[in-house]
């Protein structure tokens, strides 16, 4: 990118374009990990609500 | 998972459209905002997962004679693995995504070692330049510069969080990028990853001082577009290994950077390796020609002076760049005139050369009598380059030379009657708007306005299947990625040349066929 005639509001935009497109994206993916994380965690309670722990099981669990 | 409860991973669909705002103060304003918000959940989501993992792991535990909860278990592990963090990963998927790694568990492991490893701090190095010995001393092999990369590198095109210069050398010659020091690329980290960050130049300015630190003799090249570290190595056999690093070309988005490494085959010239290495992988952005050893532009960083040079080359050239940068450091351009002249005189259908003799000849204000025959030459040589892309760029450069020396006339000379080749092949918005320039500059207003009317046609003719590319128009898929038209690019132009001279824009202004777009 050496010998380009300078314009560099053009390319602060285009970098700020590009970032918030890459930002919003990014957060998209975070909902869905979020709502992915919570259903792996309802599924873990219900292994548990199923289940009984020993006081050994209890100690590994909280450990 | 339990049957009765297995629900599929959730996917995002990334074709979704994205609204961006439209003001540069909304677009910041927006990144700075969106950005904090995102590290601080990246943070959160990465903490729960941490968090999970061992309730998982510890259950597992607990249940281990119950094979049918274990079963659930690791299914919820691997749906748990499965499940996108966009901080390791990225969204491209285009050319060159076998570039964009997505980080497992594993690998985020190996990158903390590596942020261990390799980050900068005042209490591990004493000074800066230790640092830099220390990066040398590592990054001794292909495979450790390649996780160095990896992992501690991310690809950044945002200037604005660099504090690097503007480069103009003395006066003479200029980039339009922003390049930072190997110090500044190396030790200045962004803060959600932890990693630092810099396009392709401040990668390959880095890797020059590193290689060189290493005893090797690299050279800083740049190509239309993009910028890259190479070097040469020899084997036993005689056959050359050529190597480059290689941040991939602008428009692709992402990448981690890579050093690609091409054997030789024997009988294969050092030039040839090179020029095939540099050749097999895709450059978009320069889609209208092939890398040609007799068209590069070398780079040089000077650190400690702030300046840097950008020098039309061919290859013999690149050969002695080491020697180049020892005269550029002391400022000696006679020297560096001396060996310009010597190459020519081996290569003398170098336009390339030609040029770089131009541009020392104005930086020592040489005789105007020399200056004039290099001007001829040169006119005379750029009529058989119209295609080539670089030697446009090279126009460009040594119009913009002549300007800061005063010899706007001879300018205006060389241009316009080379200028109509050039946009019958390729309409060139940049070298039009270079044109603009100094007509203004010799107060010759009509000619700059109707230029300037021409490349606003052009771009409008052309808007559907084309956008702006930094230095000219290139097809829409290379541009896509920053979000840049055309237009925009040549709002800018027009904008900074009627604020910056009052008695054009006074001119435009009484025009009555004037465009709308000059009244905005």
């Amino acid at each position: 990118m050496g010998n380009l005639k300078p314009f560099k509001k053009s390319y602060l935009i285009a970098g700020a374009k590009k970032k918030i497109n890459m930002l919003q994206k990014k957060e998209a993916k975070l909902v869905i990990a979020n709502k992915n994380i919570e259903k792996i965690k309802e599924q873990l309670d219900r292994i548990r609500e199923k289940n009984e722990l020993t006081d050994l099981d209890k100690r590994l669990y909280n450990a | 998972m339990c049957p009765e409860n297995a629900e599929k991973i959730e996917r995002i669909d990334m074709e979704s459209h994205i609204e961006v705002p439209e003001t540069p103060e909304e677009l910041f304003a927006a990144v700075q905002e969106l950005e904090g918000k995102v590290v601080g959940r990246e943070e959160e989501t990465l903490r729960e997962i941490k968090e999970l993992k061992i309730a998982i792991k510890s259950l597992k535990l607990a249940y281990k004679d119950n094979p049918e909860i274990v079963e659930s278990l690791d299914e919820a592990m691997h749906s748990l693995d499965e499940i996108e963090i966009p901080f390791y990963s990225t969204d491209y998927k285009g050319e060159g995504a076998d570039l964009n790694r997505s980080y497992g568990p594993e690998e985020a492991e190996e990158q903390r070692t590596y942020l261990e490893k390799y980050r900068y701090s005042e209490a591990k190095f004493s000074s800066e330049d230790e640092y830099m010995d220390f990066l040398a001393q590592n990054l001794t092999s292909l495979e450790e510069i390649n996780l160095f990369l990896k992992y501690l590198y991310r690809y950044d095109l945002t200037s604005e969080k660099t504090h690097s210069q503007f480069i103009e050398n003395q006066g003479t010659t200029y980039s339009g990028d922003w390049w930072k020091s190997p110090l500044q690329t190396s030790t200045e980290y962004n803060q959600s990853e932890g990693r630092f960050f810099g396009d392709c130049d401040d990668i390959a300015i880095l890797f020059e001082e590193i290689l060189s630190r290493q005893g090797k003799n690299p050279f800083f090249f740049v190509i239309p577009g993009h910028a890259l570290t190479g070097w040469i190595e020899e084997d036993s056999d005689g056959r050359y290994m050529a190597y480059v690093v290689d941040t991939t070309s602008v428009s692709r988005d992402l990448g981690d950077g890579e050093c690609k490494k091409l054997e030789g085959k024997a009988g294969q010239t050092q030039e040839e390796v090179f020029e095939e290495l540099v050749n097999s992988f895709s450059r978009e952005s320069d889609a209208h020609s092939e890398f040609n050893t007799d068209q590069m532009n070398l780079g040089f960083y000077i650190s400690g002076k702030d300046v840097a040079f950008d020098i039309p080359a061919n290859f013999a050239l690149a050969q002695r760049y080491h020697e180049l940068k020892a005269h550029l450091m002391e400022e000696n351009f006679v020297e560096i005139l001396e060996i310009l002249n010597e190459e020519i005189e081996r290569d003398p259908e170098s336009i390339n050369l030609k040029i770089a003799r131009l541009q020392f000849q104005l930086l020592m204000n040489a005789d105007y009598s020399e200056i004039q025959q290099s001007i001829q030459d040169i006119v005379a040589m750029y009529a058989e380059n119209v295609g080539n892309r670089n030697a446009r760029n090279n126009l460009n450069q040594t119009a913009y030379f002549l300007t800061k020396k005063g010899y706007t006339g001879e300018s205006i000379d060389l241009l316009a009657p080379l200028i109509e080749k050039y946009n019958e092949v390729f309409f060139d918005i940049n070298l039009n708007d270079t044109l603009s320039d100094l007509y203004v500059g010799n107060n010759d207003f009509e000619n700059a306005y109707q230029n300037d009317v021409r490349s606003l046609q052009e771009i409008a003719r052309a808007e559907e299947s084309i956008q702006a590319e930094f230095g000219g128009i290139a097809p829409i898929k290379y541009w896509e990625i920053y979000g840049v038209t055309s237009m925009d690019v040549f709002r800018d132009m027009i904008t900074s040349r009627l604020n910056n001279n009052p008695a054009y824009k006074a001119y435009v202004l009484q025009k009555d066929d004037l465009p709308d777009f000059f009244r905005k």
